[in-house]
């Protein structure tokens, strides 16, 4: 009779602590919290987001793991957080300390954040995100609405999303398509849209380049002994969803440099936009105010 | 006439096989002929940071590779860091205009610092994008 109960009593013990760590379609299932299953934990998720990998070793009695500059150590008796020694911890415990985002489902399953999104710039008309592991993410236009969509587990601006939630929304305007590139831990949104210049903003070179719609040409110029104008080239990472751009930007390149006798290169100045037509031109000052004059002409 | 005959030779042959690399000139980027025995990334960047009027430093490449058609030039930061506006342009341009024009099978060039893919070459131009072949062909 003592037998069973103990068999039960183990039986219990195993259901109440295994639980399932899944990373995308891996899953890892684990019964205690012990060296190996940690250093599986770590090693796997760090591989899958291609970060940092984990360095590990024994030290004494003690097992060891280091990643981000934090380190748990494993004996016999205690588990040691970085400085801290504790008798009895929890999956959730080692995962939080190492600032991993999962959700945990009622049966006690950790879904760990399959693309970790660090940042999401908004450039008017197109967005560019960074992130590490798999790109987790769809877009949609609804009602003039942009939508990004969760398809895993995706984290961002410290919460975790589900599956198929808003993770971003933005009003847009005249957008015909979506151009969704997606470079290594780096995707570009592009919303596609038909230029028409109908309003000219000038800019210094030094000058930080804001408050511009796809419909403005922007126009910045550097004080300089050379006579040269520059655009944006387009680039083949764009599939031809930059060639409007860089068209129209050629064209008014072209009708400055047949007046003054100015070269034209092709030069992805910082300061010239994605979204918008825009040149950069080198040359004196007293050339700038005639040329000045001359665009504006060109645009009237 | 075996005297003239001889001199057109060398003129032809020199003309055949050698090839336009691009330097630097009044601010501006200029084409020049010189003859590489053999054509290779290491070999043109040589040529390039061998001649006083150019803004290739020499020891510049780190690293580069072929992918498919695109070539991948891995740069040396610290040795154009203190590089103007101007001499950033004229780096960049001589670089892309004498590879596009002696490397064969490329369509694009991606440039990389230091191992890394980064946003900025030095202050102001933006080389996390490729760069097409069809921009940067050295006139005939």
């Amino acid at each position: 009779m003592k037998k069973y109960f103990f068999i039960l009593f183990i039986f219990i013990q195993v259901f109440i602590f295994s639980f399932n760590i899944i990373i995308d379609d891996i899953t890892i299932e684990a019964s205690e919290v012990n060296f190996s299953v940690v250093k599986k934990i770590l090693e796997t998720y760090s591989s899958f987001l291609n970060d940092e990998k984990i360095n590990f070793g024994s030290l004494g009695s003690f097992s060891y793991i280091e990643w981000h500059d934090k380190l748990v150590a494993f004996s016999n008796e205690v588990v040691v957080l970085n400085d801290s020694a504790q008798q009895n911890i929890f999956i959730d415990d080692v995962l939080d300390f190492f600032e991993i985002n999962y959700f945990k489902d009622d049966n006690g399953t950790y879904y760990l954040a399959t693309m970790v999104i660090n940042d999401l710039k908004d450039f008017g008309s197109y967005f560019q995100i960074d992130y590490l592991g798999k790109n987790s993410i769809s877009t949609i236009i609804d009602n003039d609405n942009f939508y990004i969509i969760s398809l895993k587990y995706v984290y961002f601006n410290e919460k975790i999303y589900l599956p198929n939630e808003v993770i971003f929304t933005k009003k847009i305007q005249n957008t015909i398509d979506i151009a969704f590139n997606d470079l290594p831990n780096r995707i570009i949104i592009q919303l596609i849209q038909t230029y028409k210049i109908s309003n000219i903003k000038f800019y210094s070179f030094s000058e930080k380049v804001i408050g511009y719609d796809p419909n403005t040409l922007v126009v910045i110029f550097n004080n300089s002994e050379s006579n040269l104008i520059f655009v944006r080239n387009y680039s083949p990472d764009f599939n031809g969803n930059d060639w409007q751009r860089f068209s129209l930007s050629t064209s008014i390149a072209k009708k400055i440099s047949s007046k003054f006798n100015f070269k034209i290169y092709y030069i992805p100045f910082i300061q010239l936009p994605l979204d918008a037509p825009g040149i950069v031109i080198f040359t004196s000052n007293d050339n700038w105010e005639e040329i000045k004059k001359i665009i504006e002409g060109e645009i009237k | 006439m075996k005297r003239v005959l001889i001199f057109v030779f060398v003129l032809i042959s020199f003309y055949m096989f050698s090839q336009k690399i691009a330097l630097v000139e009044n601010n501006d980027i200029i084409f020049s002929e010189v003859h590489i025995n053999e054509v290779t990334v290491e070999a043109l960047f040589n040529i390039l940071s061998s001649y006083e009027n150019s803004f290739v430093p020499k020891n510049i490449l780190i690293a580069y590779y072929f992918v498919d058609t695109a070539l991948i030039l891995d740069f040396n930061s610290s040795l154009i860091q203190d590089y103007s506006a101007e001499q950033e342009v004229l780096f960049l341009l001589q670089v892309l205009y004498t590879l596009f024009d002696n490397i064969n099978g490329i369509d694009r060039i991606y440039i990389l610092l230091d191992g890394k893919q980064t946003n900025l070459l030095v202050k102001y131009i933006n080389i996390y994008f490729s760069f097409p072949k069809d921009l940067y062909k050295i006139p005939n």
